[in-house]
């Protein structure tokens, strides 16, 4: 068995353009019945990716915004499905992205806590077992109790950031994390993301932070509008994209 | 479509805790709470009774209770589809963040318009006493009843989810389509006294036809079901695996969609 490890294949991603990243549904009804036409209007937003991942080895991804980094990471955690070639996850996948999305402003944060952790897929007894940490690494003292349309903006993302590294799966998947709240903070998150980075799971990194892909990365892809630049060592890809 | 299924049973969690939140988020913060999925029925059929009893100086004796055993189902499916329509696109990066089956979302909506339904039927029994219902042993056909609702609503919020995420307008097109159909259903009215002899064929082919009819025989009048609630049935089911087809096919595009 091939357990947490990655395999894609000429990976492509499209959209249709018509709308600007909208598809319609003539297009899905049309798809439905097998004709899949290469139109004018089609944008990929990724195409021809290609790369393994062996359990335990760390995936830099570095580009400009829009490169198709996020459309990368969402492809491996099962939310597009490719147009075009292949991808095999094997074991679970986490998403470390934040994920205030889902958050019900009515309910309170312990509720919420439970909320999103189903949604990422926990059973209600390992998010029982979570519950400490998620709330010890929130620091949001009697608030946790509140409904969360109560909080500022950074509790908000404290609490969503606080779920998001707690829930951890067999493949884990770091769209790089902005300053969540203060200084002090955004220390913690930075250690945190380090300790996961030790802890020898396979992990997919997408990052502005090249000290952190220099030091971590067992391998990096430069992606350009869609398209793999270069792929390699990160001592090699990095002066690249940097320099270009 | 089995594996659909199977899919969205894995993940009965999710439905759960949704369920709760929504419930939730309905009744906490209301002074009256749970309280309002009785009221909401009431004041409606209050709102119906000004205009047909007070203003048209129509409707028998047991007006009220009939109304209200149709109106009750009326509502777990209007609440059950208005909330569908929005449940995908109105949760748009949430979907972008995470793999999960989308058919718990409109599902979701199904149950929660259904524990209101079992909610009202607390209201129903002292409505069916005052207005002296013939409560007979047709009384149990209910939860035969209930199942066929069930499918037609999951399989019409189903499509009304997939539409949803594709036709924004759909939101604003349903609230008219089913003021309509309420009125095309026999609410506020008996099937046998306002629709001619000729044309009941047809018109029980409506499935709330069938429903509210059958509805009122076994609360109220103490007979068996109505005879078209067999066609309701085969519509019922049909628009379900119908669904789940479609919904299948368009659900691994949502993600780009919304």
């Amino acid at each position: 068995m091939k357990m947490n490890t990655i395999e894609a294949e000429n990976l492509g991603i499209s959209f249709k353009a018509s709308r600007r990243g909208k598809a319609n549904l003539q297009d899905v009804v049309a798809g439905m019945f097998g004709n899949k036409q290469d139109k004018a209007g089609t944008f990929w937003a990724l195409r021809g990716i290609s790369f393994k991942l062996e359990k335990g080895e760390i995936l830099g991804i570095v580009g400009r915004n829009g490169s198709g980094k996020s459309t990368l990471l969402r492809t491996i955690g099962g939310i597009y499905s490719p147009d075009e070639g292949r991808i095999e996850v094997h074991g679970k996948v986490s998403t470390l992205f934040s994920t205030t999305a889902g958050f019900q402003p009515e309910l309170s944060g312990i509720e919420n806590i439970y909320l999103n952790g189903i949604l990422l897929g926990l059973s209600s007894k390992e998010v029982d077992e979570l519950l400490d940490s998620i709330v010890d690494f929130a620091e949001l003292g009697n608030f946790i109790n509140m409904p969360v349309r109560t909080y500022s903006s950074g509790m908000y993302a404290r609490l969503g950031f606080s779920i998001a590294v707690n829930v951890k799966g067999d493949i884990l998947l770091i769209d790089e994390i902005l300053g969540a709240g203060d200084a002090k903070f955004n220390q913690k998150t930075r250690q945190k993301m380090e300790e996961l980075l030790r802890e020898g799971r396979t992990i997919v990194l997408a990052s502005h932070n090249m000290d952190v892909l220099s030091k971590f990365a067992d391998r990096v892809i430069w992606l350009d509008q869609g398209k793999a630049v270069a792929q390699g060592r990160p001592e090699e890809v990095i002066p690249q994209y940097l320099g270009s | 479509m089995i594996r659909q299924l199977k899919a969205i049973w894995e993940r009965r969690d999710i439905v759960k805790y949704l369920v709760t939140s929504e419930l939730k988020t309905l009744y906490r913060n209301r002074a009256l709470g749970y309280l309002w999925s009785l009221l909401d029925p009431l004041i409606m059929m209050g709102v119906y009774i000004l205009l047909v009893v007070v203003i048209f100086q129509h409707g028998g004796p047991q007006f009220p209770v009939l109304l209200f055993s149709a109106l009750l189902a009326w509502q777990w499916f209007t609440y059950s589809l208005s909330g569908s329509v929005t449940s995908i696109s109105g949760k748009a990066k949430f979907i972008q963040t995470v793999y999960f089956p989308k058919g718990v979302l409109p599902l979701e909506k199904v149950i929660v318009g259904l524990i209101r339904y079992l909610l009202g039927l607390i209201a129903l029994i002292p409505l069916l006493l005052i207005f002296e219902a013939n409560i007979t042993l047709n009384i149990l056909w209910l939860p035969v009843l209930l199942l066929v609702q069930f499918l037609f609503t999951v399989g019409c919020s189903f499509f009304c989810a997939a539409f949803g995420v594709y036709f924004r307008d759909l939101q604003n097109i349903l609230r008219f389509l089913l003021r309509a159909w309420f009125f095309l259903s026999p609410a506020l009215y008996l099937t046998a006294e306002r629709i001619p002899q000729q044309f009941q064929g047809i018109y029980m082919l409506n499935p709330f036809a069938a429903l509210f009819t059958s509805y009122k025989n076994i609360l109220v009048f103490g007979v068996p079901p109505s005879k078209y609630i067999l066609v309701a049935s085969a519509i019922a089911i049909a628009i379900f695996l119908g669904s789940l087809v479609f919904f299948n096919r368009t659900e691994q595009d949502f993600a780009k969609a919304v």
